[in-house]
């Protein structure tokens, strides 16, 4: 006996009726018994450790009374719960642990709620005296048998057993009793398993071969597996057959779902729990085909109506005689409302859960979206969370307060009288009854989290800007409630494919509204008429700005393609001209506004934009788009919110990689380089030059716009070729940026040694000249000097720009630090490598250069040889003669093609030259690391 | 801002509160100066406790810092993408902030690949800038502190740490010194590889599925720990579902710090405690329970017009 203990499973048996929740009844060994008379196959389990036996009642009878004890509190400690912890832990120990925590959990909240159990009294006889007489046959205690208990489980032909997470037997009794058996392996549960198969098939002779990876899979978590068994037909066991299967038995669910009523959301409840796909699969279609979501619905309507009645008496009763027994009694009757849609909400929680799109789509399609989210404010574990509870204390406080108030005859009420547990039941809506005159306000709306409705209905306020018909006003509110529902109301139960979908269906309505709204009732006309309202009213406005950013948001983050329905040039045209006023605007929220708007806009239109801002300049607008975006950035007052998305918006308009044709990149650069680019540069960087090199300092918010001016100054260099060289050398921007290596701030500086790395990657000759010239790295290594113990992001930019030049072999620039700054490279090479590169660098180029030079002199020497040896020495051509002579043939040659060159084609000759130009810059720009070249590859992120 | 008044939005943020864009702006704006004189591999003294990826799950932060201690009684080193797929970035990057600003000396952070303008624009954590302050602003700034952010650290001169891993442009670490990271993440080169890269048990270099950075193998690791006289190199980058985990005769941990990643990965996290005589010693932790989180902050802005 001993032995065939030791070799039998270990069990927890758990237990669950008419509730959702699941009670553990006792730890012990299971020993199958099978009766070759009667043919009855049990299950004996000797318990061990029983769960709470602390009275002298049957075991029976301590299950019964813990099962409607925990009715109310016991909704976390479900089975489904411990499934889902399983899953993530795949241990059992820990599945133990949980529960054992759960349990304590439970205490916890018993205490806390004592009236509230103490309410259920008359709940619990009652429910007593339903137990099922067929339950009870099916859990027979021994307790006679000396310390242990023995409970035996008669299996039953008729119930479907099924395996759960690989160690977990489920089945449901004929009266609705679910039973779970949780198995110490995974090999026990499999060899259980079996011998219930064996006994339903009738024939324990043959070893049976069962696919568990079949039985025990989740789709949740492995859908590459749900995928190979719906598709993959080999995969399937050709010795079973699907129809004597166990997946053939679970299949035969016609009788699963029973019609739904009051009675029946325990045994629907209980339906949907199945882990099986196949099995899901039918409910949904099953679903479908009888309605069952309206009837659902439905009954959601009525039990939330008969709730509210019982409510509303409740608390006029309270408002009467706060201690009376009748409200007890009332919230007693409410709370078996409560019940029933905490289950309607696990039933619709589950049926999302399924994942199937069909029956979401169903779940939220405009008919049934609000019923749907008010069945989601019956999630009990949402309103557990700690957070909501200190909330509700808060709630309950303000309730008591305001119904003192509300006491008309200014009878003193003893504060303490007032059963702080009785007034847990308050909710927010209880106190917006009492106080019906309190409007939402910003901490109520924190307080609310869980009634959605309220939130959607009364804190959510819709902003109609310009008339709108009926049905785009309910497209547009439906659609903001799709919203809601799958980032809040679904969050957590939504798979990736499900949300995808809302997504889409979120997407296409916007598409149509977008439509409606731009082709058919002209928006920006009407935006534009309301925007110039007289009088003027700058709230109107600013909802004006509103509207357009938010549909710029959803634009370029939802409805990426709709883009495509402002993307005619009179339609930008028409916005643009509304967003330039805007950017006039004295509210710094409006401009700020107008900026994101346009930021978004640029990324997807921007060839409009450009020929909006050319042909603006060509018209001789008298306020012009560039002209706003300069005096944003020009702006000398501190704050930088309004210069930095110009500073974008000009850089992407500026980008001449993304402009196909030379003569629109011709016409734009000549607009902005003519007339905006001298202000824009001496209104900022220069000015603060100036105020740099007087005070000696910079203040932060100048060094910030002078750190962005050298960014764009750098961007320049790579896009606009002798435009910005032109540029940059007649406005003597190099030595304008000196004062600010010499006295500004560390990220300034840094700014600063990055703005002349970009300056020399290009190598032109006279940017290298010019940096020599101004005695740039004399400044730099006095500053290097000081820093360099320091190894600071400057100490590491100052080295990238010497790695630059040591790499790019700059040989005028090596040339001149290796002869001009020798002190410094002997004190510095031998500890920063880069230095003592650029040394052996100079070394060479001076061996190079002698090495050609001695070349020019062998060919002279030989020259002059063989004029010995020849008569005709004179017409020998020295080196530079030849040299001389080669160019001036080039020269010619030119001139030649130039005389037939006619004066377009001339033009066309300076542009490929501008062209090539560019071309080189970004063949040097390839070269070296950029940080401004748009991500050409699709990352793949972990 | 003096102390008290940064006390005050570290206590906010404790509570996963929103501090006000200007206060963003001010402790942005004093990161940067700390970031600023901070080398690129930075060097810490032990003990200290390193941590992963946490991607914005600022509940599992909290608890992190309820199971490694609480800063600045713990000293801290955190490798790397703070923000997004989470649904709070904001505050755990800002708190992250805060806290650098308040104990530079303490926390450490190293930038990752998902500090990042390209990449933040499309996990999430613009959009979550742009839904909680209305405008994106706050992820201007964010953005560019990013950018002065360091690229590794040096514990006790034995372990180097980093987010991603190697790259086959440094053989040494003296060789990042010489890198300019104030810049976007590129594409290619040594930083980006030092952000990217992953390890693998193939030996030699090879090409990252990422699409950036690359992978190396045992091989590489030895010759760069024998080179740079290391004995292990600590990085974040990949979620491993114990937390932690070893490769190449622990000359390299990978450390991860999200539990539950993405709310759905069922992975448990993990971080990584040196003490002053450099040993080492994991903590392992699930997600933060239920009770104690607040709601998805993905809540609808009240106001709407579309």
């Amino acid at each position: 006996m001993k032995n065939e203990e030791d070799n039998s499973p270990q069990v927890k048996l758990f237990k669950s009726k008419e509730t959702p929740e699941w009670k553990e009844v006792g730890v012990g060994i299971l020993l199958p018994k099978y009766d070759n008379k009667t043919k009855q196959l049990r299950f004996v389990i000797e318990i061990e450790k029983k769960i709470e036996n602390n009275s002298e009642n049957s075991l029976e009878n301590n299950l019964e009374k813990k099962i409607e004890n925990e009715l109310e509190n016991n909704l976390e400690n479900n089975l489904e719960k411990k499934i889902e912890n399983n899953l993530e832990n795949n241990s059992k120990n820990n599945l133990e642990k949980k529960i054992e925590n759960n349990s304590e959990n439970n205490s916890k909240n018993n205490s806390k709620n004592n009236l509230e159990n103490n309410s259920e009294n008359e709940l619990e006889n009652n429910s007593k005296n339903n137990l099922n007489n067929n339950s009870k046959n099916n859990l027979e205690n021994n307790s006679n048998n000396s310390e242990n208990k023995i409970i035996d489980l008669f299996i039953n032909l008729e119930n479907n057993y099924e395996i759960e997470q690989e160690t977990i037997i489920i089945w449901k009794e004929k009266d609705e009793t679910k039973f779970a058996l949780s198995f110490d392996s995974i090999q026990n549960c499999r060899e259980i398993f079996k011998l219930l198969y064996q006994f339903k098939n009738r024939n324990f002779s043959e070893d049976i071969d069962i696919d568990w990876d079949k039985m025990t899979f989740n789709p949740d978590y492995d859908t590459n597996l749900l995928d190979k068994i719906e598709n993959d037909n080999i995969n399937v066991d050709v010795d079973v057959d699907p129809k004597n299967s166990f997946i053939g038995m679970t299949m035969e669910i016609d009788d699963i779902l029973p019609d739904l009523n009051e009675q029946t959301l325990l045994k629907v409840d209980s339906c949907l729990e199945t882990q099986n796909f196949f099995i899901r699969k039918k409910i949904c279609q099953e679903m479908i085909t009888k309605n069952y979501l309206d009837k659902l619905f439905q009954l959601f309507e009525n039990t939330e109506k008969e709730r509210e009645k019982k409510k509303e008496k409740n608390i006029a009763n309270r408002k009467n005689n706060i201690h009376s027994k009748p409200i007890i009694k009332n919230a007693h009757e409410q709370k078996i409302e409560d019940q029933q849609l905490q289950l309607l909400f696990r039933i619709t929680k589950k049926i999302v859960s399924f994942n199937d799109l069909e029956s979401l789509e169903n779940i939220i399609n405009e008919k049934n979206i609000m019923k749907t989210i008010g069945i989601f404010e019956y999630d009990p574990e949402m309103k557990r969370s700690r957070r909501n509870i200190e909330k509700w204390d808060i709630n309950i406080e303000k309730a008591i307060k305001n119904l003192e108030k509300a006491n008309i005859n200014g009878e003193e009420r003893n504060a303490q009288d007032l059963n702080i547990n009785m007034n847990n039941r308050i909710d927010f809506e209880e106190k917006r009854y009492i106080n019906p005159n309190s409007n939402p306000n910003i901490t109520d709306q924190k307080n609310i989290q869980n009634s959605h409705r309220l939130f959607l209905n009364k804190i959510c306020k819709f902003h109609e800007v310009i008339r709108m018909e009926e049905y785009l006003l309910d497209k547009i509110h439906y659609t903001y409630r799709l919203q809601y529902v799958r980032d809040v109301v679904l969050a957590s139960i939504l798979d990736p494919v499900s949300s995808q979908r809302i997504t889409q269906i979120i997407m296409e309505n916007y598409r149509e509204i977008f439509n409606d709204l731009i082709e058919k009732n002209n928006l920006f006309e009407l935006l534009n008429k309301e925007y110039n309202k007289e009088p003027k009213n700058q709230q109107t406005q600013k909802k004006v700005i509103q509207l357009l950013n938010e549909m710029s948001i959803i634009m370029h983050h939802i409805v990426y393609s709709s883009i495509m329905q402002i993307s005619s040039f009179n339609r930008t045209q028409e916005l643009l001209v509304l967003l330039v006023q805007a950017l006039d605007n004295e509210d710094v929220g409006i401009q700020i506004m107008s900026l994101e708007i346009i930021n978004r806009l640029v990324l997807h239109n921007t060839v409009h934009i450009r020929m909006f801002s050319v042909g603006e300049i060509q018209r001789n607008e008298k306020y012009s788009f560039f002209q706003a975006l300069v005096k944003l950035i020009a702006n000398q007052d501190d704050s930088n919110r309004t210069k930095f998305p110009a500073f974008d918006i000009l850089m992407d308009l500026l980008n001449t990689t993304t402009i196909n044709s030379q003569i629109d990149q011709e016409n734009l650069l000549q607009v902005f380089y003519g007339n905006f680019m001298e202000d824009l540069v001496e209104q900022t960087l220069g000015l603060s030059s100036k105020i740099c090199s007087e005070k000696k300092t910079l203040e932060t918010s100048k060094a910030e716009i002078v750190v962005r001016v050298c960014e764009f100054l750098s961007f320049c260099i790579f896009h606009h070729g002798f435009r910005i060289k032109n540029f940059l050398i007649r406005s003597d921007i190099a030595l304008k940026l000196l004062p600010f290596l010499l006295f500004g701030t560390s990220f300034l500086r840094v700014s600063i040694v990055k703005f002349f790395k970009n300056y020399l990657v290009i190598e032109d000759k006279i940017f290298i000249k010019n940096t020599i010239q101004i005695h740039f790295f004399k400044y730099l290594f006095e500053i290097f000097e000081s820093i360099h113990m320091k190894n600071n992001l400057l100490v590491s930019s100052i080295l990238e720009l010497f790695s630059m030049i040591y790499q790019l072999n700059i040989s005028d620039i090596v040339s001149h630090i290796a002869t001009s700054f020798p002190s410094f490279f002997s004190k510095f090479s031998s500890s920063f490598p880069v230095f003592q590169k650029i040394l052996n660098r100079f070394s060479e180029n001076q061996l190079k250069q002698s090495q050609f030079e001695n070349d020019i002199q062998d060919d002279n020497a030989v020259d002059f040889f063989d004029h010995e040896n020849d008569l005709n020495w004179s017409k020998k051509e020295t080196f530079l003669e030849k040299r001389r002579r080669i160019e001036e043939d080039e020269r010619l040659e030119e001139d030649y093609f130039n005389d037939d060159d006619d004066d377009f084609e001339n033009l066309n000759q300076n542009k490929n030259q501008n062209l090539n130009e560019n071309q080189n810059l970004n063949q040097n720009l390839n070269q070296n690391e950029n940080e401004n070249v748009s991500l050409s590859r699709k990352h793949k992120i972990d | 801002m003096d102390s008290k008044e940064l006390d005050e939005h570290i206590e906010n943020l404790y509570k996963c509160q929103l501090i006000p864009e200007n206060a963003v702006k001010q402790i942005c704006d004093l990161a940067r100066d700390i970031f600023i004189e901070e080398a690129n591999v930075i060097p810490i003294e032990p003990p200290v406790t390193i941590c992963g990826d946490v991607h914005g799950q600022f509940y599992d932060l909290k608890e992190l810092f309820s199971i490694g201690g609480q800063c600045p009684y713990t000293n801290y080193l955190f490798m790397g993408d703070f923000v997004d797929r989470g649904y709070f970035s904001v505050e755990t990057f800002l708190l992250l902030l805060a806290l650098k600003v308040r104990y530079p000396k303490r926390i450490t952070l190293i930038r990752g690949n998902h500090e990042s303008r390209q990449i933040t624009q499309v996990y999430g954590f613009y959009d979550e800038c742009l839904k909680k302050y209305g405008g994106i602003n706050v992820w201007r700034y964010c953005t560019e502190v990013f950018d002065y952010i360091a690229l590794g650290a040096m514990i006790g001169n034995r372990y180097f740490c980093v987010h991603g891993g190697l790259s086959p442009s440094i053989e040494t670490i003296d060789e990042i010194r010489n890198i300019d990271r104030k810049q976007e993440v590129p594409h290619d080169g040594p930083m980006c590889d030092l952000l990217w890269s992953d390890p693998e048990i193939v030996d030699g270099w090879g090409s990252s599925p990422r699409g950036a950075g690359f992978t190396f193998g045992g091989d590489i690791v030895h010759d760069f720990c024998r080179k740079n006289n290391i004995d292990m190199i600590a990085r974040a980058h990949q979620l491993i579902m114990e937390g932690y985990s070893y490769m190449f005769e622990k000359s390299l941990v990978t450390v991860w710090s999200a539990p539950n990643y993405c709310y759905r990965c069922g992975n448990q996290a993990a971080i990584l405690e040196i003490d002053e005589n450099l040993n080492q010693s994991f903590k392992v932790f699930e997600a933060a329970p239920f009770e104690d989180r607040a709601f998805p902050s993905k809540k609808a802005i009240p106001d709407y017009f579309l």
